[in-house]
């Protein structure tokens, strides 16, 4: 019933403790999977980021993005970019001369890209949804709790978007991406309104 | 099978951080035993906190843009509805000042990022545990003080209603039994047989003075309980009193076998009221002879202290029960325990009141033995200045 195949898992990730990272989510391979896709989606361009903010001089944009960085890092198991992250944040946040933050800035830059790159060829696409026929009562059941998951808050929404990505998807093909992502992101009042929207829009009008 | 619509009583924890993947991740380590609601920002948690359905715990991260987790929890804290919401603060910053901070601002704990997943599920359990123990404590405190208060106001009332009652019923008492008396009295007359006539009229005495002086001591003690009357106080002889009491007794004394002897035989100067005085001398030595065992001694004696002289009345006495110290005097008290001298009626609690009104003191205490009252009146500093 799970939507995420754990066939693909990887043995070994470059940069990453897959032991440890799997410890941080209760070995639990799936949720794994979907947190390493975070890290991928969420920290792939944190270098770039972090080297402009700093030559604009938002030193504490640039801080915050080191910071969670750091956090994002430790989360998966990645504990080399870690520690760089942290020397990072702290070099930012001391505010040292350029041509010292420099190095750290690169070595942050390198062991970020070495993950990167692993994650984009060894993480297991994730599995697309596909289009299936639209029990109404079913859609109509599915959205009313989701729509009252996601007025509360609940972060249960996350699972229950997965376990019913297919009925979602075939009922929404046209905004199914944007209230995942908007989920994905926890940014819920925009899945909320994304959600009612698509709705509206769907044989659930009336 | 899908349990996670159903959140039946599961405790609800907020989890608070601007990372997505965070967010993830607290939900992923709680979301089997809690349930989880998120905000991404320090508005939104503010909203959740304050909506109807506020969570149990907030995890709060430290480092947000815009506003940051102190500035979050000292809103949560100053505001009433929020303030006792426990929050954990979840941070990389792991060094003592910070930690500081955040306790100052009334953080209850602090978790230290990349988060450990045993480590988060036990500090979560621990923090709810403590706050349902701190809940249940002061709901407990409320209520007991609601059934003090409750209870309390009862008590006034009665109290209140007790007096009067008192009051009114001597006074509604009076008028006829004036009419009973004198009906009695009649009658009484009107017996040819001479003896029985003479026993009757013996009997019929006796219960009307017991009668009369009931009635006048239920009025006494209500007026002196509810202030309404004060006795005035005059420089007496203790000792002069005690002899005359003795000595009105004195019939009483040997018909129960038993010898008075007072050992203190020069002028004791004290402030009461003469009549009332002897009046409770007399309720005292009265009590005394019905406890005390036949052909003992009744001894009394007064002891010279720094502002009072107190009388001590000692006599042998079997079964003096411990309650009796604290009832003996008291009017209402469900156990006041001896039966025999309950025929004092209202007597003693009168003396009580009496000897109060005249700024002393008497009690009732369990010796070896048996029992002693002792009666402790204000010295006359003008008498002993002279003495």
């Amino acid at each position: 019933m799970t939507a995420i195949q754990d066939g693909a898992f990887p043995e070994t990730l470059a940069g990453i403790d897959i032991p440890l990272g799997l410890s941080r989510v209760l070995g639990k391979k799936p949720r794994y999977l979907s947190l390493l896709r975070k890290f991928l989606a969420g920290q792939k361009d944190t270098a770039a980021h972090i080297r402009s903010t700093l030559s604009a001089n938002d030193t504490d944009t640039a801080e915050r993005l080191a910071h969670t960085a750091k956090g994002t890092a430790g989360n998966i198991g990645a504990s080399r970019l870690e520690g760089y992250a942290a020397e990072l944040e702290q070099a930012i946040r001391i505010a040292i001369p350029p041509e010292t933050m420099v190095p750290l800035l690169n070595q942050f830059d390198e062991a970020l890209s070495e993950v990167i790159t692993e994650l984009e060829a060894k993480l297991p696409p994730e599995r697309s949804p596909e289009p299936v026929g639209v029990d109404t009562e079913q859609l109509r059941d599915v959205c009313a709790r989701m729509v009252q998951l996601l007025k509360e808050d609940d972060a249960a929404v996350d699972e229950l978007l997965t376990m019913n990505s297919d009925l979602l998807f075939s009922a929404f093909p046209r905004e199914f991406n944007g209230i995942k992502a908007a989920i994905r992101a926890f940014d819920l009042d925009a899945a909320l309104a994304r959600l009612e929207q698509a709705m509206r829009e769907s044989i659930l009008k009336s | 099978m899908d349990t996670a619509c159903e959140p039946g009583n599961r405790s609800t924890i907020l989890a608070v951080d601007d990372t997505p993947d965070n967010l993830l991740l607290m939900s992923n380590i709680l979301g089997d035993e809690y349930r989880v609601k998120v905000a991404g920002d320090g508005e939104k948690a503010l909203r959740i906190a304050r909506s109807s359905a506020p969570p149990a715990l907030i995890l709060l991260d430290i480092m947000m843009p815009g506003m940051d987790g102190y500035e979050v929890c000292r809103q949560l804290k100053a505001d009433d509805a929020t303030k006792d919401i426990p929050v954990i603060f979840l941070t990389v910053k792991t060094e003592l000042d910070y930690e500081m901070h955040g306790l100052e601002l009334g953080a209850v704990d602090y978790i230290a990022k990349p988060i450990r997943p045993p480590i988060l599920l036990m500090r979560v359990h621990n923090q709810l545990e403590l706050k349902k123990h701190r809940d249940h404590l002061s709901a407990l405190v409320a209520q007991r003080t609601r059934e003090l208060e409750v209870a309390n106001n009862r008590l006034k009332a009665l109290d209140a209603g007790s007096r009067d009652y008192l009051r009114t019923i001597s006074h509604e008492l009076r008028t006829p039994l004036n009419g009973v008396l004198g009906i009695g009295q009649l009658a009484l007359a009107a017996i040819p047989d001479e003896k029985l006539r003479a026993d009757y009229q013996n009997y019929f005495s006796q219960s009307r003075e017991r009668l009369l002086s009931a009635i006048d001591a239920a009025l006494h003690l209500a007026e002196l309980q509810n202030g309404s009357a004060s006795i005035a106080t005059v420089p007496i002889d203790l000792t002069d009193s005690i002899e005359t009491v003795a000595a009105d007794l004195h019939k009483s004394f040997i018909a129960k076998g038993l010898s008075f002897e007072f050992r203190r035989p020069k002028p004791v100067a004290i402030l009461g009221a003469e009549e009332l005085l002897r009046q409770t001398l007399t309720t005292l030595l009265q009590a005394a002879q019905k406890m005390a065992t036949q052909h003992t001694d009744i001894v009394a004696h007064v002891d010279d202290e720094e502002t009072r002289q107190t009388l001590r009345i000692v006599f042998q006495s079997p079964n003096i029960s411990d309650e009796l110290q604290r009832s003996f005097f008291d009017m209402f008290s469900p156990d006041r325990p001896c039966s025999h001298v309950e025929e004092l009626g209202l007597a003693l609690p009168l003396a009580a009141e009496v000897v109060r009104a005249m700024g002393g003191r008497v009690g009732i205490r369990k010796t070896v033995s048996g029992a002693e009252f002792h009666l402790s009146l204000l010295k006359d500093t003008a008498m002993r200045a002279a003495d």
